[in-house]
């Protein structure tokens, strides 16, 4: 084979000379860390060498004899288990698709949920519901494996010896009977459910000595109350991005946080779609604190602590009504306004939720300032039930609770020991109830300090219902019974109501009087589109009056916020390994939180990442270790909530014998992550704060290196991301830089054949737009859900051993304390036509298929991984330690698609552009007489994508979306230089740049 | 003193010399051949099941069509086992009280499945879908033998790759048009086979017929190939595809 040497290849120094990407600060110096990590085959090595002379000997003996024996057994005869009584409608070996919903702080997500002969499998977004319109986020994906953790809470305890719901049942009636006016408190999450409000209403009304508590760490207190300021009235915003042509966020993560947050980033991205040089895009300004999807993906970004946020709020207020802009930003501030003004009732402003009331009427305001408000948003009238803020209604309970008030609190899966704030002192008050009765999944700090701990049922498998962000009643249909013998929260209070009626009966009745007629027809197409017409928010006819208080945010040297953890959110999903071992967006951490802050920040402090610290917040004070996030405010430290947990299950208080770190624990502590409840007060804006060196460090596991496709050398920087302006786009539609070389399609250095290729009525391949990838993470885990991928633990995962098929990589530019610019880049494999994973494979296990695919065969690989080697993108990944054997927890067994081959040890694994999606799609056409529609083939990311970055489809069919992507003018393949020819290319990402307000020079826009 | 070797061995060293060459060659060649072999491959080896059920009575002698049981074969992957309910709307008529029934009577009273022994099973990295095989025309026997002559069912080919390659790599072998002139679909008329062979025995069908009923697709004649050929072409079967990996592994 003629020799394929990179530096013979004219033009790889010339480009060079184009925009300079790079992964991390380490990376772009090219550090000796980032070459030892790139270099070294097997990084952190030293513990695979903590094992003693004898054990090696011994194990080197044993796994030769056993090497030789694996191969004589006889298999067992498999059985067939037939049904009694086939179920009727089911077909064995055909999946069918039930609508049903995800419920997150109260709120609906709609989703379809495929039954694969009665177990629930993947989750997609329902197509026809408002809040998803058929894309999901990470959190809808990994509820799956929600229902089949092992750790799950199986039967009734009584002070941690087994009961049952009979007891539990004699109890509550026994207690209802003796004394009816019994002062009896009820705390849950936020509720929208039409059927619960109903329930516990009536209760109310039964017993007057019941009070309702709704509390969750994450809520909407403060846009409510800043919506009651500006409105007159309570009221809660809907907005419409398909509609914007600006959007100005202020420390608002409207892409990746909120009930409507799927929507969002669908008509935002669909109004950014560059389809040609003559299509319009939005543009978005973000104020902001910390480092998000949102904010990240910004086209102009002021990163700025989260009290200054505020300050630019009232400042753009004020140049609205006429006086001119001054102070800091000034500039800026009135070429915003501009636009805005140019913009009337097509732009957005939005606000984050954890921002001060004061602040969200201010920002309502603008918005009727603007005459946005009933062109891009609507107020409606509120969804949640109850209208008490929800930290006035915690800490009204934890009072009573103290002074002996309440003599029985029955707490519906919101586990408020661990998100309660500080100052209630939830778990001492709890002590002082006489009966208390906690319902939840997990056997979570709450469960473990109440007497009657009962199981809860899984979304999956009970009935139950929920509004989604404009009011529309969902629909919550069970795929199957529950596993073990839980209840949901409506069975529950319904035995507070001395019935014991099922979920169906209970939802059935709360419709009855929508049901009208013909019930059973309606009824049957609801639980079909999993929606109940007519629960629709009203818009209401408001305005919002112009005068705002000024809002009173502490500010400080150093400013503390505390947020939901990105993945686990408030420890909800802590002991969801999907989740935990899902990079998180922006920092990419894995398994762990951290204290985040900027990397100036960093400097000023004398701190490196995974040194400890003491954050100190009114007093109170944590200990983590830092990570620096690039393009973070400075003066900002952000902490995520749902770490440090000691209770909850296996994973999520980090004792799970798979997972064990034995580099190095923090301090004497045992936990993943630290706890920021010492410092949490129920506010996310915490206020000033005191970081303080404490020496030591923590191991952190971020994949921000893992898989770098270049070395850390920008002399030898090849093409990795294509980018440019708006008006660049204009003058220069394929972004290619000025001095980088263009490379002739048809270079070849050896002779290949396409021959086979051609007249092939089908040629997959795949497109990824980065100008609407916002770094979510979604593709990651719906991969991991469809394709069998197991998780490996933080250990494995800090030697690089993770398993996800497609990684979400983040670039940045310029400078690097405050980049330019930040390009979040999905990497699944490409599929090279001419891959050099192939040419290597000793046993041919990695061959070309005739429609373009690059075929792994997991039963012919013999593990000597010199295609992960070989391959230049590194999207290759090598099981190691037969990480998908689950024996041990049998739940978990059930998680696997059966159309999915559960990979073994030593076998090599990569993106396989969905092949089984491909191949039904193919039976079903050949069977049906007709050829596979351009765009049939959905792949799992592409389904999940919420921005509609991915598309996938037959490159042969010029109709399909993917052959109009590949025609489009940005369109690069990445590594182009290396000829590897791939069918997965990327768009060049465009940003849409005020030219009033863009620096020429990069170094003018770092000092923000 | 007695000579030690007497004059034969020389011989018998050569012999044993040469037999030593021909030891790997006896090592490897009866361990593929036993790897090969029924004991391995328990092809043609009745497997007993706990209910004695004979294919050969009912396809035979009673003519039931294959999809009365074998539901979904047409439609999925699993040609799947038929519920004890299936079972019952003849046998809650006729041989009610037969003991050897007692399972299935057992199972749809109480609502347990009856634990069937997998007779033919692929491994679980390969992905084998029932309906396109039959919608291609495809006879059920072509993979599982004379069924209708078993009383105790057993697994009539050996599933091995090389012998699931034999068809994919050269269809136009195995692939034909069994009712030239009538138009009815390749699908119908695998099923038609089984209605010809029932009505009118063995004897009458044709040489190509009678090789199909018994397992034997193969055809080997010029004409026949050139005919396959022609259907490739008709129903659009891609040869070359059908050779890729990931069309049963993935």
């Amino acid at each position: 084979m003629p020799k394929r040497d990179q530096s013979n290849i004219e033009g790889i120094e010339s480009s060079a000379k184009s925009k300079a990407y790079w992964r991390n600060a380490e990376h772009e110096k090219g550090s000796d860390a980032t070459k030892n990590w790139t270099e070294d085959e097997f990084p952190h090595r030293g513990s695979l060498l903590d094992i003693d002379r004898r054990d090696f000997v011994k194990l080197l003996g044993a796994s030769t004899i056993m090497a030789g024996l694996v191969g004589c057994r006889s298999l067992p005869t498999e059985r067939i288990v037939s049904y009694s009584k086939q179920p009727e409608g089911q077909v064995p070996g055909i999946s069918q698709f039930y609508a049903s919903c995800f419920t997150m702080g109260g709120y609906a997500y709609g989703i379809l949920v495929e039954s694969r002969e009665g177990r629930p499998g993947k989750i997609e977004g329902s197509p026809i519901h408002p809040a998803t319109l058929g894309s999901s986020n990470h959190w809808m994906q990994a509820s799956l494996y929600d229902m089949y953790d092992p750790d799950r809470t199986k039967a009734v305890f009584k002070q941690n010896t087994p009961n049952s719901w009979d007891e539990f049942m004699h109890d509550v009636r026994k207690k209802l009977d003796r004394n009816p006016g019994e002062s009896l408190r009820i705390l849950t999450g936020t509720v929208t459910s039409p059927t619960l409000i109903r329930q516990i209403t009536r209760l109310i009304e039964l017993h007057p000595g019941v009070r309702w508590h709704q509390y969750e760490p994450f809520n909407d207190d403060n846009s409510m109350a800043g919506a009651n300021q500006a409105f007159g009235v309570t009221c809660q915003p809907v907005y419409d991005f398909a509609k914007a042509n600006v959007v100005v966020s202020f420390d608002s993560d409207f892409l990746f946080s909120g009930p409507a947050h799927v929507r969002h980033a669908q008509e935002f991205s669909a109004k950014r779609n560059l389809a040609s040089t003559e299509s319009s895009m939005s543009r978005h300004y973000a104020f902001y604190s910390n480092a998000t999807p949102s904010s990240l993906s910004a086209d102009h970004r002021w990163p700025m602590q989260p009290s200054k946020v505020g300050n630019v709020a009232f400042a753009i207020l004020d140049v609205i009504k006429g006086n001119p802009a001054s102070g800091e930003h000034a500039k800026e501030i009135a070429a915003i306004v501009a636009d805005l003004q140019a913009n009337r009732g097509k732009s957005i402003v939005v606000a984050g939720e954890q921002m001060p009331a004061e602040f969200h009427a201010a920002v309502f305001a603008i918005n009727q300032a603007l005459g946005n408000i009933g062109q891009t948003m609507r107020m409606v009238e509120r969804i949640t039930a109850g209208d008490e803020s929800q930290r006035t209604s915690i800490t009204s309970l934890a009072t009573d609770m103290m002074t002996g008030k309440v003599k029985s609190l029955l707490i519906l899966g919101t586990n408020v020991c661990l998100t309660a704030p500080n100052s209630t002192n939830f778990k001492e008050a709890l002590k002082k109830v006489d009966w208390t009765a906690y319902l939840g999944t997990h056997m979570d700090d709450t469960m473990r300090s109440c007497s009657w701990q009962l199981p809860e049922s899984h979304s999956l498998e009970s009935w139950g219902d929920a509004r989604a962000f404009d009011g529309t009643a969902t629909l919550q249909q069970p795929l199957i019974r529950p596993l073990y013998d839980s209840r949901s929260s409506i069975e529950v209070v319904d035995l507070f109501l001395r019935n014991s009626r099922s979920g169906r009966e209970l939802l059935q009745e709360t419709y009855a009087s929508s049901l009208g007629t013909n019930g059973e027809k309606a009824w049957d197409q609801w639980l079909h589109d999993g929606i109940v017409p007519g629960f629709e928010s009203k818009t209401l006819a408001v305005t919002a009056s112009g005068i705002v208080a000024e809002s009173t945010s502490m500010a400080g040297d150093i400013e503390a916020v505390i947020l939901p953890d990105p993945n686990v959110f408030d420890g909800r999903f802590s002991n969801n390994a999907w989740l935990q071992e899902l990079p998180k967006p922006i920092s990419q951490l894995a398994w762990d939180n951290a204290v985040h802050v900027s990397p100036a920040t960093a400097k000023t402090l004398g701190v490196a990442d995974e040194e400890l610290v003491e954050v100190t917040v009114g007093g109170k004070s944590v200990r983590g270790p830092i990570f620096g996030i690039p393009g973070m405010a400075d003066g900002t430290v952000v902490l995520h909530m749902g770490y440090g947990r000691t209770e909850g299950g296996t994973i999520a208080s980090g004792t799970s014998a798979s997972m064990p770190d034995v580099r190095n624990k923090m301090a004497d502590v045992a936990t993943l992550g630290f706890d920021v409840s010492p410092v949490w007060n129920g506010e996310s804006l915490a206020g000033p704060a005191q970081i303080t060196k404490i020496g030591g460090k923590y191991g952190l596991v971020s994949t921000q290196i893992h898989h770098l496709m270049m070395p850390g050398d920008e002399e030898k920087t090849p093409l990795i991301v294509r980018s440019g302006t708006l008006e660049e786009f204009h003058s220069n539609p394929s972004l290619v830089a000025e001095h980088e070389h263009k490379f002739p399609d048809d270079q070849t250095f050896y002779s290949f054949t396409d021959e086979e290729g051609e007249g092939q009525p089908y040629k997959w391949g795949m497109s990824i737009d980065l100008s609407l990838c916002i770094g979510c993470n979604a593709c990651t885990i719906a991969c991991q859900a469809e394709n069998n991928i197991p998780t490996v633990g933080k250990e494995q995962m800090s030697r690089g051993r993770e398993l996800h098929w497609i990684r979400v990589d983040r670039y940045s530019s310029g400078n690097q304390e405050n980049p330019d610019d930040f390009v979040f880049q999905p990497v699944p494999c490409m599929h090279c036509e001419n891959a050099p994973c192939e040419p290597v494979c000793p046993v041919a296990a990695t061959t070309h298929s005739k429609e373009g695919l690059n075929q792994m065969v997991y039963n012919r690989c013999v593990g000597t991984r010199y295609c992960s080697n070989n391959c230049p993108y590194k999207v290759r990944r090598f099981n190691f330690l037969n990480f998908g054997d689950k024996v041990d927890k049998p739940s978990l067994i059930l998680l696997n698609n059966p159309d999915v081959t559960v990979r073994g040890r030593g076998v090599m694994e990569k993106c396989t552009y969905c092949v089984q999606r491909i191949n039904k799609a193919r039976i079903d056409a050949k069977k049906e007489d007709r050829t596979i529609g351009g765009d049939e083939v959905v792949t799992a990311c592409q389904a999940a994508c919420p921005s509609k970055a991915i598309v996938f489809g037959n490159l042969a069919d010029p109709k399909s979306q993917v052959s109009k992507q590949h025609k489009n003018s940005r369109n690069y393949m990445l590594l182009k230089e290396l000829n590897t020819r791939p069918r997965t290319t990327y768009l060049g990402k465009v940003r849409n740049v005020n030219p009033v307000i863009t620096p020429t020079k990069t170094e003018e826009h770092g000092s923000h | 003193m007695p000579q030690i070797f007497k004059s034969g061995a020389n011989t018998t060293v050569k012999i044993c010399l040469l037999a030593l060459g021909f030891l790997p060659v006896a090592v490897f060649g009866g361990g593929s051949l036993i790897s090969r072999s029924p004991a391995n491959t328990n092809v043609e080896v009745p497997l007993n099941q706990p209910v004695p059920f004979s294919h050969k009575h009912h396809v035979m002698e009673l003519g039931i069509d294959c999809r009365f049981c074998h539901v979904s074969v047409e439609d999925s992957k699993h040609a799947s086992v038929p519920p004890s309910e299936t079972c019952m709307t003849c046998h809650a008529q006729i041989w009610t009280n037969s003991p050897l029934l007692e399972p299935v009577r057992k199972s749809y009273a109480e609502g347990t499945p009856i634990i069937w022994n997998k007779l033919n099973k692929v491994p679980e990295f390969v992905y084998f879908d029932h309906s396109i095989h039959i919608d291609r025309g495809i006879n059920c026997n072509t993979c599982h033998g004379p069924v209708q002559e078993m009383h105790i069912t057993f697994k009539g080919k050996n599933l091995s790759m090389s012998w699931c390659l034999e068809c994919h790599r050269e269809p136009e072998k195995y692939i034909r048009d069994q009712a030239p002139g009538k138009n009815i679909s390749p699908q119908e008329q695998v099923f038609q086979l089984y209605r010809n062979l029932q009505a009118h025995k063995e004897e009458s069908l044709s040489d190509l017929d009678k090789d199909l009923v018994n397992g034997e697709a193969l055809m080997t004649k010029k004409e026949d190939i050139e005919g396959g050929e022609k259907l490739l072409e008709k129903y659009k079967i891609n040869k070359k595809q059908l050779m890729d990996c990931w069309v049963c592994h993935r």
